[in-house]
């Protein structure tokens, strides 16, 4: 069930909306918790039943197994308790990437090994479980929360809220255990607010508005461009480029918002996910607003264990490296996405090094580099092949090649202007934190406001496509 | 802030029902009763939506079917007009054409279809899938409410046909105005008023490119047997249901008969046609006749001018044919009815006449050559981009 669909939007929500209300109402705490994972666990299978065989597995072990690491109250604190911790805990993360690794990596691997051996092995495709990438995510959080002790690690209800609680369940934002305990535990005191459903109602149709009649709009552009198997023309190129710079950050920053203020409806408050990151004036600020939870995860979970910035320059950057290049391929089992995140690794290494130059360059001149940059690498990240992103990289840089052969009638003045506009509502029109931190004294403007982006979006939802970020 | 709450959630559904009421109002494809805005003012700018809904009107007793030389060579702006629908789709896939079929022979006034068949539509190839369109022909309340009421689309569609109204019929083309099959006089008026455009005044390079990006490529053709069983059950379902129906071959410009010949197709062209008189008579204009040179009744590579369409409606359906610019007498001179009986004789001649155009050194086949060189540069591009990495 996708949240731009009318029986999500005027069939699931409400009336899951409803009998939450209701049961906490009663004060019946572990039921209104059960509802939320049973309506949670529904909406999942939606898309396909078999799939919560394999959640359900991940949801079992994890919790299993955090049982292991949570350190005992009673027990001895000595060095080697925490060493068999530490093992269990490095176990458990293993089982989580291995289950992650054979569903998304599996073919990826032998075909790569194939290619390097020059031998061809027939694979079966796999099928990707939807979310698998998020929910894994969150269990390696979960089982890091266990280690550490952190509190209400063992909260076996607690714990399905966390990973199950629908919001977030298929495309993040990541969260961590400790945000989420606090807000939903057993004596937590759930209800329906006034301020939360109004809030939540006006950040989802933000989202909804970003999804439906922006990003969306853009796949016209950029779908035919980007899967013409052969060269580009200048114009074209970077139309597709632009759009797709537009459509995804239009479409996940959508998909975040419509689930922040979904949870925010239940009472739940999820940490942001996109602030403006196009108005970035360097990769270090752009990976500080764009994905932001995927961004402190991958600090937190990687970048930091591996010695971060305590262990010298050299090593500093070569975390970096490794910190975005497995950044880019979580996001798909293609070399494509490697090149991605080897890009913009170089780029914060680079970004780094200039930092500590105290080379000062403009403001504007900051911007568009990093914006011109980012727009370049996306071409890795939606390009299927490196063909595909070459054809595209050389029609940017005006090599298009043969006029007769290349892909020549896409990109007109109506297309143009999308770009434009979209273009200018990121860079100039407040963002969704900022819509929602203005004081919005007028009750029939602020309501105005929300009946507008609601009826547009629900007048356009007939035949929703996903959320790209649904593919990883 | 519950006032607040309560003004989002009544304003909201203010709008979302006000926008549902003018679509109902509005009704630009026809779906609804109301009658505020008259049928002739409607243009639906998307058939994948508005066709599903117009087959099933009370006023359709002759389904036009077939693939986007249907959709412009026999235009109706409302899609639907005096018991005819022209159920034509922008290419169409043999299977959207049967299921448009399938979906009209339900609508009990259903009395006769006219199929312009395409040969490109019968390789295993050609078959986009559509998923969308077949759930709004399958009906339910789901794709009725979503395309018609709650729908920007529809009411985009709406206020067109708001602005065509409020301007007056007097201000409506006569194609929209005049009855179907348009009137001799009329297809006259329009033939003559698009003269010397289109085709015949596209440069080569254009003509290249036309051939190139919007032709189907008919290199490696393979005949579809599934799709074939499936066009065969689809007429004899009609046929049981009582329906008239009459099968045509549109008429081809010598640039697409040249890339079907250099592309080594012209004996499957030809077995196809053999496959066909096995149903029934079929009417056929395609192959190295008249109309094949006439560059003028063409908009481009791949379809012929509307007036020329309506005239061989005429034709089909037995009425006068128009007497202007010697468009009947061209048609005419072109037009042959293969049946099962003369299939052998008609065929021969077709050949014949294929091997005569394939002798002299033309620019139609030169340009073919051109877009066919141009069309295998991109194949292969595809497959290289196909390999990974």
């Amino acid at each position: 069930m996708l949240f731009n669909s009318y029986p999500f939007t005027f069939g699931f929500l409400p009336v899951a909306l409803i009998i939450f209300g209701l049961l906490a109402r009663s004060g019946k705490l572990l039921a209104t918790a059960w509802f939320t994972i049973l309506a949670s666990l529904f909406f999942y299978g939606w898309w396909n039943w078999h799939y919560i065989f394999l959640f359900g597995f991940s949801v079992g072990f994890n919790y299993l197994w955090s049982l292991l690491l949570i350190p005992a109250a009673d027990a001895p604190s000595g060095e080697r308790s925490r060493r068999v911790r530490r093992i269990l805990l490095g176990v458990g993360v293993a089982v989580n990437l291995t289950l992650l690794g054979y569903f998304k990596y599996r073919n990826f691997l032998v075909e790569s090994a194939g290619l390097a051996l020059g031998r061809h092995w027939d694979l079966a495709p796999l099928v990707l479980p939807l979310a698998v990438s998020f929910f894994t995510f969150e269990q390696v959080t979960y089982l890091a929360s266990s280690y550490a002790g952190e509190p209400g690690t063992g909260d076996f209800t607690s714990y399905c809220m966390f990973i199950a609680f629908f919001p977030h369940l298929i495309a993040g934002p990541i969260v961590r255990y400790s945000e989420i305990y606090p807000q939903f535990n057993r004596n937590t005191r759930f209800a329906l607010t006034v301020p939360n459903l109004s809030d939540g109602l006006m950040i989802f149709a933000i989202g909804l508005f970003k999804k439906v009649i922006i990003a969306d709009t853009f796949r016209d552009i950029v779908d035919p461009i980007f899967t013409h198997p052969g060269p580009v023309i200048f114009g074209d190129a970077w139309g597709a480029a632009l759009g797709f710079a537009l459509q995804i950050y239009f479409d996940f920053s959508g998909y975040s918002d419509m689930a922040i203020g979904l949870a925010r409806m239940f009472g739940v408050r999820f940490p942001e996910n996109f602030d403006s990151p196009y108005k970035s004036r360097d990769l270090v600020q752009f990976w500080r607003r764009w994905h932001i939870t995927l961004s402190y995860f991958l600090r937190d979970y990687l970048y930091i264990p591996l010695g971060g910035n305590r262990r010298g320059e050299l090593r500093h950057y070569l975390n970096l490296m490794i910190t975005m290049v497995l950044g880019g391929l979580w996001h798909g089992a293609n070399w494509t996405f490697v090149v991605w995140g080897t890009l913009h690794g170089l780029g914060l290494s680079l970004n780094h090094a200039r930092r500590k130059a105290v080379w000062k360059v403009p403001d504007a001149a900051a911007w568009a580099t990093t914006f011109v940059f980012t727009t370049i690498a996306w071409v890795f990240f939606r390009a299927s092949t490196f063909r595909q992103a070459a054809f595209l990289l050389r029609g940017m840089a005006g090599l298009a090649g043969s006029a007769a052969l290349a892909h020549h009638y896409s990109i007109g003045a109506h297309d143009l202007t999308r770009i434009a506009i979209a273009l200018a509502i990121v860079l100039f029109c407040p963002n969704r934190q900022a819509i929602m931190n203005y004081d919005w004294r007028n009750d029939y403007l602020y309501a105005a406001a929300f009946a507008i982006l609601m009826a547009a979006a629900t007048m356009t939802m007939a035949n929703p496509p996903p959320f790209i970020y649904f593919q990883f | 802030m519950k006032r607040r709450l309560v003004l989002m959630l009544t304003m909201a559904g203010a709008l979302i029902l006000c926008g549902a009421l003018v679509n109902y109002l509005l009704n630009p494809y026809g779906v609804w009763r109301t009658t505020l805005i008259d049928p002739v003012f409607r243009k639906p700018k998307d058939e994948h939506v508005a066709l599903p809904y117009a087959i099933r009107g009370a006023e359709l007793s002759t389904l036009l079917v077939g693939t986007s030389r249907v959709v412009f060579g026999m235009r109706i702006d409302g899609l639907a007009a005096n018991g005819f629908v022209n159920g034509g789709i922008r290419a169409a896939s043999l299977s959207e054409s049967c299921a448009t079929v399938d979906a009209a022979l339900a609508n009990p006034h259903l009395k006769r279809i006219v199929w312009g068949l395409d040969f490109f539509q019968f390789a295993t190839s050609w078959d986009p899938a559509n998923p969308e369109f077949d759930r709004r022909l399958d009906g339910g309340a789901g794709p009725i409410v979503g395309d018609t009421l709650l729908s920007l689309a529809a009411l985009d569609n709406g206020i067109g046909d708001l602005k065509r109204m409020l301007r007056g019929r007097a201000r409506l083309p006569t194609s929209a105005r005049a009855a179907v099959p348009w009137p001799p006089e009329v297809i006259c008026g329009e033939y003559a008023a698009e003269l010397g455009r289109g085709l015949v005044r596209t440069p080569p390079a254009a003509i290249v490119r036309q051939i190139s990006n919007n032709m189907p490529n008919y290199q490696n053709y393979r005949f579809s047997e599934s799709f074939w069983a499936l066009f065969h059950a689809t007429i004899e379902r009609a046929q049981r249901r009582g329906v008239d129906v009459i099968l045509f071959v549109p008429p081809m410009n010598a640039y697409e008969l040249e890339v079907i010949r250099r592309a080594g197709d012209w004996d499957q062209f030809e077995g196809w046609k053999r496959r066909l008189v096995t149903i029934g008579p079929v009417i056929d204009l395609s192959g190295y006749n008249r109309l094949a040179y006439l560059d003028d009744y063409y908009t481009d590579v791949m379809h012929h001018k509307t007036p020329i369409g309506e005239s061989i409606l005429r034709r089909l359906l037995g009425m006068q044919m128009p007497a202007c610019y010697g468009i009947g007498e061209n048609l005419s001179a072109a037009m042959v009815r293969l049946d099962s009986r003369d299939i052998d004789g008609a065929i021969a001649v077709q050949d014949r006449m294929m091997r005569e155009a394939s002798s002299v050194d033309s620019r139609y086949g030169q340009l073919a050559e051109a877009a066919l060189l141009d069309q295998r540069a991109r194949v292969k591009a595809r497959q290289q981009a196909s390999v990974i990495p």
